[in-house]
This record gives structure tokens, C-alpha cells and sequence, in this order.
């Protein structure tokens, strides 16, 4: 092969689906017949960029014509390619092949790797059984997780009895529409605090900003909530739905609504703070909701319930879930009577993340 | 890839302008766009000897696609002042005002619709960060999809200012780095506003007892908290943070508008580059400075605590 100047640069790292761009620049005295590239098997082209004349056999493409460039510039071709499949590995490395071909004879060739990671979280010594107690703060269920390789995570918890879902994310906006309702109609009846402590919060009320446009969109949000009929049914009796409802409907064109989300600017806030702190475990995982509760109405002595940790990554690439089974057995002195409610939180994380993937060697190639 | 009819969007104006001064061998020298704020700017070289200056008193050419002419220069580069008048939709070059001089250079300026760049340049940005203890950092991506595009009209191209969005996460420092005393009142000022909403008197006294027992070693305030975490997301400090590999160049850091929860998740950070025939594609990292950025945190809640 003669000594000619071509270059070509592929992104150093991805995840799968993403789309991976790379380019091939040459100077002008570089002649050729076509550039033949090779893709891996499974890759997809999704875009061929500068080119006058191209064909696309699957993994293979062949370009006879870049678009010409002025008189000394450099030419060059774009592609963009994406890895459909989530492999197994966390590392992989795939093989691009570029060749410059002259009267059927190869005078140049490249190679580009696409390097291609993934996110993996697995279950440490998962919980095959637990008890539960009359005392609800002694029902546990501890789940230690490990996160390893690369990419942030999003993470889902979800309970199963019977192949029914026992689990539900607590929306910070649900808790605030069930607050706001409280304010109003049922506040009058509690025992207020002692009058330094209400002193106290009025003095903090008065330090505490909140963006307008933010409480906007809360109330916002709770509106839409309110036009699809969803309102939080957890924790409240029917006689309390009730009165929720016919609250919402008188409420809903008020200004008394925006009256009182801003009374109840400082909880609001403490909420969202201690939910910001909560929602990260770790640096690259965030839990979808902050805190997922388990509510079932447990009736026989043991029961099996299903935990499944689903998790997906920035571009929505979900990974295959970890599945627990867990034993429970009612030590309850008055069994199946009240309505179990305990948190799923994963009591301890372990992270691993690949660091500096841009110099990681010993990619699997093929 | 860009199409004959997003050239038209482009150059239809410029075409109608060579048009008008076909007496003069107009020739198009160089052409400039702006990726960010949309403008273009058009070089055309015009050859006005004395025997043609009579004519160039009926130039009088419609401002197509509202483009502008903003500046007039002759053969020793001095600026023409007042060579030409907006009037009525129409620009109106003023014989008069012209001096001893047979070439001039003319700068116009015009409007790309953002669609159209859009098909003209690709970039991207890594999805995902790759990670050190230290920073975070993003690929960056850029290139000028169809060189052909632009023969028709140019000698010299430049697209300036082709911004790279990426979105750099910032979550994960906060809650990281705040340190354990304030969490802890964080949650009881949580568990004792709570309180006050419920029937239970037992919780309220519980929750009263705790939050006095947490604040009694630690007297922030939530409210300076959340300033202090506003401070620290201004684009402005954040982007003390941040480091650009050449070609690209940091454009403007700013908080996500959209953001859902009180703080934003992300920093908005634009990487730019100047794309040409000469470099038509721009390859290069934006580093977060990640573990100083921590610090940063640390150094002001550490204050709060005082």
C-alpha cells in the first residue's frame, strides 16, 4: 500500500441505539474507485452523508462518488450507525472496516472500532423471605444492589401478589393534591402546634422563594390530574374520597387553589429537597420514584410475593429485570385484618462504574 | 442532506441580488452563516468602472426575503458611508455617493430558516457521560452534511457558532455531597411540617421533639439552602466548571427551563464550533469538572452552617 493521507474518526463510546457517528477525511491527490465499508452484521446505517453515489447492501456500503470538494480542500464522508442489539457484555468492541479501492486493488484500509456499553444492576444475597409484624416499622425487606459498568440508570421497583401489582410509586404530586385538600377542609380541626413553633415557620416562610413559573406548573400538573379523574385513593377512606372529590370540583376554577399551594410553598419545598437527596442512590442511579410503597391486603399465613428491578438507560434502552421471590409470613396477631403497608428501599448500593471507557482496553472485538 | 428547495429558502434572495447587478460582473466571494442566531452574511465583489456609474443610479433592488445591505467598501477596504437607502421595500444604491474607485465589495445579510441549518450541519452529542473521579465528559460531534450544497455561491464558507447542546447532569453532585447533619434536618423539618397535617398529636410532639433535637446542633435554613443551591446552578459560576477541547468553545451555560422538580437535573452547556470547507467536520470533549464542582457545594453549605 502507498503512503497516502487519509484519516477517520469514530465517537469513543455509545450505548446501544444510540446513534454513532463517524467520518473519513482525505486529501485532494487521493484518487479512487470506491470506498468499500464494512459494517458488523447487526449494525444499522441509519444516514450516509456527502456523497454523490452510494449503495447500501445491508452491513455493506459502497461509495463511488464523495461530493467534490473546491480545488485543494480536503473530501470526506459522513456515516451515522447505531448497534440495535443489547448484547450480554458490558464491553463491547466493533470492527469497522474501511476500504479505498484503486482497478480492484485495496490501497488503503481503516479500521474503526464502535465501542459499545451498557449498563448492568444485580441483586447481592436477595431476601428469600421475610415476616411480618404488628409494629410497622419491623417489617422489612432488605434488597442490596450492585450497579457495574456504564451508563446512567433509571430504576423502577414493582410488588406482585397473585400476578397483581401491590406497589406504587408516592407522586410527590398526588402527596401535594392530598395536602392541599387537607389545608383547606380538614386543618381547621387539628390541634395547632405550639405558638413558638408557629413562629418559627412564619419566619421561615418569609426567607423561602420559590420560582412562580414552578408553582405554576404544579398546579399544572395537579389540574391535568384533577380533568382525568385521578386522585390519590391510597390511605383515604371512602367517606374521604367523597370529600375529596366534591372539594376538586369546587375548588378547581377557584383562587383559592393558587392560595393555598403557595401557603404550603415551605413543605412543598422540604419535600422536594429531601426528594432530590433520595432519588440518587448513587451517582448513576436514580430511582423513578422516590419511594415506592408496598400496599396489599395480606390474608394467608404465607404468601409469595414478586419484586421485580427494572431498569433503563438515558436513550430508554430497558435491560432485563431482576425478579425476587419472597416468602412472607403473617406473625401478625390479628392476620389479614389491616391493610400492610411497608417501603421497598434498597438498603444497601454497591457501585462499580466503568471509569475513563474513552482508554478502556480489553473490549470483547470481533 | 439539504435540498433544492432548502437552497432556495437560503439563496433566493442572494440569486435576485447577483441578478440586479449583472452589468457589474458580480461574483459572490464568500458566504458566513451564524448557526446560532440564523443570520447569513454574503460577500459580493461588484467591478464599477467610471462608464457604468450612470447606471448604477437605476439599481434599485426589493429587499427579498427582508435581507439588508449593511455595508459597502471599496477597492482600499474604506467603508462607503451612505451608499445606499432603504426606501419603500426597495434598496437604492446612490451613484453620488460613490468615490474614485472601480471595485467595491459588498456585504449583505440575510435569514436562514432554522430547518434548513439544521439539514445543512449534523451534530450530536454523547447521550452518556463517560466519567473519571474527577470530570465527566461528553463527545462532541459536528459536521457540514453537503459541501455541494453551497457551490452554486460560495468562494469561501464559513458556519459559525454551530452549538452542540449538551446536557450535563448535576443532580447527582447535590445529592451526594450534602452532608449528613443537614439531611437529617432536612427530614425532620420534612416529617414535622407532615405532622401538622395529620390527626395524630403523638407524631406531632414526636416530630417537634426530633426537629428540635436535629436543629438544635444545626441552624440552616431551609430557605438558604435553596439559595444557595440557585447560586450555585447560575450559568455563570457552573460554567467555571466546564472545559472545551478546539475547535469548540463554550457558548452559553444556562439551567434547564424545563425542569420538573425545584432544582434542575441538568445544566444546559452549548460547545460551539466554526465549521468551513477547510474543516468541515469538528470532533473534540466537554469536560465537567466534576469532583471541583463538588467542592464548590461543600464550600457553601459548609458557610451555611456557621
Amino acid at each position: 500500500m502507498s503512503k497516502v493521507d487519509i484519516g477517520g474518526y469514530i465517537v469513543p463510546w455509545a450505548l446501544p441505539n444510540e446513534k454513532i457517528p463517524m467520518h473519513v477525511i482525505w486529501s485532494s491527490d487521493v484518487s479512487f474507485d470506491k470506498i468499500h465499508v464494512k459494517l458488523p452484521s447487526d449494525f444499522k446505517v441509519m444516514d450516509i452523508l456527502n456523497v454523490n453515489e452510494v449503495k447500501v447492501n445491508d452491513s455493506d456500503v459502497i461509495i463511488t462518488k464523495v461530493k467534490p470538494p473546491l480545488e485543494g480542500f480536503p473530501s470526506y464522508f459522513g456515516m451515522v450507525m447505531s448497534s440495535p442489539n443489547i448484547s450480554k457484555e458490558l464491553k463491547v468492541a466493533r470492527k469497522v472496516i474501511i476500504e479505498f479501492v484503486r482497478r480492484e486493488k485495496i490501497f488503503y484500509c481503516l479500521e474503526l472500532y464502535a465501542r459499545v456499553f451498557r449498563p448492568l444492576i444485580e441483586t447481592l444475597n436477595p431476601p428469600k423471605e421475610m415476616e411480618l409484624f404488628d409494629q410497622p416499622e419491623k417489617n422489612k425487606l432488605p434488597i442490596h444492589l450492585r450497579y457495574t459498568g456504564f451508563g446512567d440508570v433509571e430504576v423502577k421497583f414493582e410488588a406482585k401478589i397473585h400476578g397483581k401489582i401491590v406497589s406504587g410509586g408516592e407522586s410527590i404530586v398526588y402527596e401535594l393534591l392530598r395536602r392541599l385538600w387537607l389545608s383547606d377542609v380538614v386543618e381547621k380541626t387539628i390541634e395547632k402546634p405550639t405558638k413558638t413553633v408557629d413562629k418559627e415557620q412564619e419566619k421561615r416562610k418569609k426567607e423561602l422563594w420559590v420560582d412562580p413559573a414552578y408553582v405554576r406548573g404544579i398546579a399544572q400538573k395537579l389540574e391535568e390530574k384533577i380533568d382525568r379523574g385521578m386522585i390519590p385513593k391510597e390511605e383515604l377512606d371512602a367517606e374521604a374520597i367523597a370529600s375529596l372529590r366534591e372539594w376538586l370540583s369546587d375548588v378547581k376554577t377557584k383562587d383559592r387553589f393558587m392560595e393555598i399551594l403557595y401557603e404550603t410553598t415551605e413543605s412543598i419545598l422540604l419535600d422536594l429537597l429531601v426528594d432530590l437527596l433520595e432519588r440518587n442512590p448513587t451517582d448513576n442511579v436514580k430511582l423513578a420514584n422516590t419511594r415506592t410503597m408496598i400496599r396489599a391486603r395480606i390474608t394467608a399465613p404465607i404468601t409469595k410475593l414478586h419484586i421485580t428491578i427494572g431498569y433503563k438507560d438515558k436513550i430508554g434502552n430497558e435491560y432485563p429485570p431482576i425478579e425476587i421471590a419472597v416468602q412472607v409470613r403473617d406473625r401478625r396477631a390479628e392476620k389479614g385484618r389491616m391493610l400492610v403497608q411497608m417501603p421497598i428501599r434498597v438498603e444497601k448500593w454497591e457501585s462499580e462504574p466503568f471509569m475513563n471507557v474513552e482508554k478502556m482496553k480489553g473490549l470483547k472485538e470481533d | 442532506m439539504p435540498s433544492v428547495s432548502d437552497f432556495e429558502k437560503v439563496f433566493e434572495w442572494a440569486s435576485k441580488v447577483k441578478k440586479a447587478f449583472e452589468d457589474f460582473k458580480p461574483e459572490f466571494r464568500s458566504m458566513r452563516i451564524n448557526y446560532r442566531t440564523n443570520k447569513s452574511e454574503l460577500r459580493l465583489a461588484l467591478y464599477i468602472p467610471n462608464s457604468l456609474k450612470r447606471k448604477v443610479a437605476k439599481v434599485k433592488i426589493p429587499a427579498y426575503q427582508n435581507f439588508v445591505v449593511s455595508e459597502m467598501m471599496d477597492e482600499s477596504f474604506s467603508i462607503v458611508p451612505s451608499a445606499w437607502k432603504f426606501d419603500s421595500g426597495n434598496w437604492i444604491l446612490k451613484a453620488s455617493s460613490l468615490p474614485a474607485s472601480e471595485r467595491y465589495l459588498l456585504k449583505l445579510m440575510g435569514q436562514v430558516p432554522r430547518e434548513v441549518l439544521s439539514n445543512i450541519v449534523r451534530i450530536q452529542p454523547a447521550q452518556n457521560r463517560d466519567q473519571t473521579p474527577e470530570f465527566d465528559r461528553y463527545w462532541l460531534h459536528s459536521m457540514i452534511t453537503d459541501v455541494d450544497f453551497f457551490k452554486p455561491i460560495y468562494r469561501e464558507l464559513e458556519i459559525d457558532d454551530v452549538n452542540v447542546m449538551v446536557r450535563v447532569g448535576i443532580e447527582g453532585c447535590f445529592s451526594t455531597t450534602f452532608p449528613k447533619e443537614l439531611k437529617k434536618v432536612l427530614r425532620a423539618s420534612q416529617r414535622w411540617t407532615r405532622a401538622g397535617h395529620s390527626r395524630d398529636r403523638d407524631e406531632i410532639q414526636r416530630a417537634w421533639m426530633e426537629l428540635r433535637r436535629v436543629t438544635g446542633r444545626s441552624k440552616i435554613q431551609v430557605g438558604e439552602i435553596i439559595d444557595a443551591i440557585y447560586k450555585l446552578t447560575l450559568g455563570e459560576l457552573f460554567a467555571e466548571h466546564l472545559v472545551v477541547d478546539q475547535p469548540y468553545f463554550l457558548g452559553d451555560v444556562k439551567r434547564e427551563e424545563r425542569f420538573m422538580g425545584l432544582f434542575p437535573e441538568k445544566m444546559s452547556v452549548e460547545a460551539c464550533a466554526d465549521l468551513n470547507l477547510k474543516q468541515p467536520v469538528a470532533t473534540g470533549y466537554l469536560s465537567f469538572r466534576k469532583k471541583e464542582y463538588m467542592r464548590r457545594i461543600q464550600e457553601f453549605l459548609e458557610k451555611l452552617k456557621k
